[in-house]
């Protein structure tokens, strides 16, 4: 009854583990993926009003007019992209469906996609039910999880067709620099590839690290889509709403799929998001609190024997190294959870690369980082 | 750059006043003994005055009369409010004393052990008071939320796991 490609497709190992976690009584998870953050007030403000005042028909396919220009006006002031609000952004549900959409667009049957691994859970799916190749490109501990040049160019093939970027980093938290970027550049101008970049962290950035676009790199306004969205700066996760940006070719090309598949984004989210843009003070706050809550966990984590961290540049999490305990990354974070009372996401779960790792989160309270890492180091003396 | 650590110094105890010394100087990328010294500094300036704990008594059984009551006072030559205000506000069943416009001077709140301690402290105490001209009692039916805490359990909750 069901299709050979939805069936090859394997299930995800992680949800047998996700599914334990949501039935463990007692524990303390830093396996959480989203802001542990409200909304702010105006955009839930905005939100209820727009329903009040019966903003909750359908959008123009593309989204609220509105909402695009003020979006536009974002990218070319934070982002050096230009452009055109009418022909050129698409509002999508969430950055899971611009990001569907953008490799359905791009993708013939048996095309290559290059993703630097560890990454998103969602990157390779994509490709599989687009009857595309995903092609994962291994990034180090050593070179901090930025992907090497080096280890891009050697896996283009002829069927290369596009490259996923996504900086800062989920699971990971690395940051890509500005010299990586123009190097990427370089091989994707010089193989006539294309840029997907994810840049849904773009505001959680800490230290002196800068976020970058590709997108407004030389020769690259043609060859790049944009993905971004309001969940992560704006603690507006359930909303769905994030938006696709590029040249008239690639945005109507998603339009095609997006208007006989999911008609428009969500008309109330579009509304309260167009509050987003006056409360840019909001995202420093919390800023400023990931980062608080980054020294502590990382610091708490290389205070245990057998586990190492990184400091991580972006997004909210930390990959720590569990390799000298010799246990699987799969293996250690059900023992973890189990015998520890934590969730953690073992880092298996975004590649084969991310073997060895775990992604610890540090999107929750300071009290829940504290307790982990207290439980954490139990475990460890447990296990010897 | 001495006032920024201060800032963010009082934010973090704000927020957690049992937090470490050895975690505020993580945060904040510095030692124990900066902090220990700032916070030694703004408990000496006035600028901290107290370490509390956020309590909901109602959980113990223990009962407490509440009240928020409105005190219409006539100002005195040279000192205003002032003398008044802290006469009230020595009183420790008192817990907030404010001055504020509006139709009465002051707003308190009270927190006194039952009814009648509620009642002695405004018939007794308050309204007697050459300065207060009259009183308005508003009686605490139920309290949601007290200095920034919620005072019931929050049912909003995130997935324990996401990707």
């Amino acid at each position: 009854m069901i299709s050979n490609r939805v069936k090859e497709i394997p299930f995800s190992g992680i949800r047998k583990f996700f599914e334990l976690v949501q039935k463990s009584k007692d524990i303390v998870s830093l396996g959480v993926g989203e802001p542990d953050f409200p909304t702010p007030e105006p955009l839930k403000d905005a939100g209820v009003r727009a329903i009040e005042n019966d903003f909750t028909s359908y959008t123009s396919n593309y989204g609220l007019l509105e909402l695009r220009e003020r979006i536009a006006e974002k990218l070319k002031k934070k982002n050096s992209i230009d452009r055109n609000p009418e022909t050129e952004i698409l509002i999508t549900t969430g950055v899971s469906e611009a990001l569907d959409i953008a490799i359905r667009a791009i993708l013939n049957p048996g095309d290559e996609i290059l993703i630097p691994e560890p990454s998103y859970v969602s990157y390779k799916p994509c490709v599989w039910f687009a009857h595309g190749n995903p092609v994962p490109v291994p990034s180090k501990e050593e070179n901090e999880f930025r992907v090497l040049t080096e280890d891009i160019k050697g896996r283009i093939t002829k069927k290369t067709r596009a490259i996923i970027l996504s900086s800062p980093n989920n699971p990971t938290g690395s940051v890509l620099r500005k010299k990586d970027l123009e190097e990427i550049s370089d091989i994707v101008i010089e193989n006539d590839l294309i840029v997907i970049s994810d840049e849904i962290y773009e505001e959680l950035i800490y230290d002196d690290e800068k976020h970058y676009s590709i997108g407004s790199f030389n020769g690259m306004t043609d060859r790049t889509i944009t993905l971004n969205g309001f969940s992560k700066a704006y603690a507006f996760t359930g909303w769905r709403l994030g938006y696709a940006a590029g040249n008239s070719e690639f945005i109507e090309s998603m339009m095609k799929i997006h208007q006989y598949t999911m008609l428009c984004a969500p008309s109330v989210s579009q509304h309260a998001a167009l509050e987003a843009f006056r409360y840019e003070n909001y995202v420093g706050d919390m800023v400023k609190e990931y980062d608080r809550r980054r020294r502590l966990l990382v610091k708490g984590l290389n205070e245990i024997p057998d586990i190492s961290c990184i400091m991580p540049k972006g997004a909210f999490y930390t990959f720590p190294n569990i390799k000298n305990t010799g246990i699987k990354s799969e293996k250690f974070a059900e023992r973890l959870l189990k015998e520890g009372g934590v969730a953690v996401v073992p880092g298996s779960t975004f590649g084969d690369c991310g073997e060895g790792y775990i992604r610890c989160s540090y999107s929750v309270s300071r009290e829940s980082i504290d307790e982990a890492l207290r439980r954490i180091e139990r475990f460890m003396e447990k296990l010897g | 750059m001495k006032e920024d650590m201060d800032m963010e110094i009082l934010k973090i105890l704000e927020d957690d006043a049992r937090i470490s010394l050895m975690d505020i100087a993580t945060m904040l990328k510095t030692d124990e003994k900066t902090i220990e010294n700032r916070i030694a500094e703004l408990k000496k300036i006035g600028v901290i005055r107290k370490f509390k704990t956020s309590i909901n008594w109602r959980k113990t059984g223990k009962h407490i009369a509440t009240a928020v009551i409105q005190v219409k006072v006539v100002p005195q030559e040279r000192s205003g409010f002032e003398r008044i205000c802290k006469e009230i506000s020595k009183d420790s069943r008192v817990k907030d004393v404010f001055v504020a416009t509006g139709e009465y001077d002051l707003i308190i709140r009270v927190e006194a052990s039952n009814i009648d301690d509620l009642s002695k402290f405004v018939t007794e105490k308050l309204a007697p008071k050459k300065e207060v001209v009259g009183t308005y009692t508003h009686i605490v039916l139920e309290e949601y939320k007290r200095d920034g805490v919620l005072s019931f359990d929050d049912k909003a909750e995130r997935l324990r796991v996401s990707l």
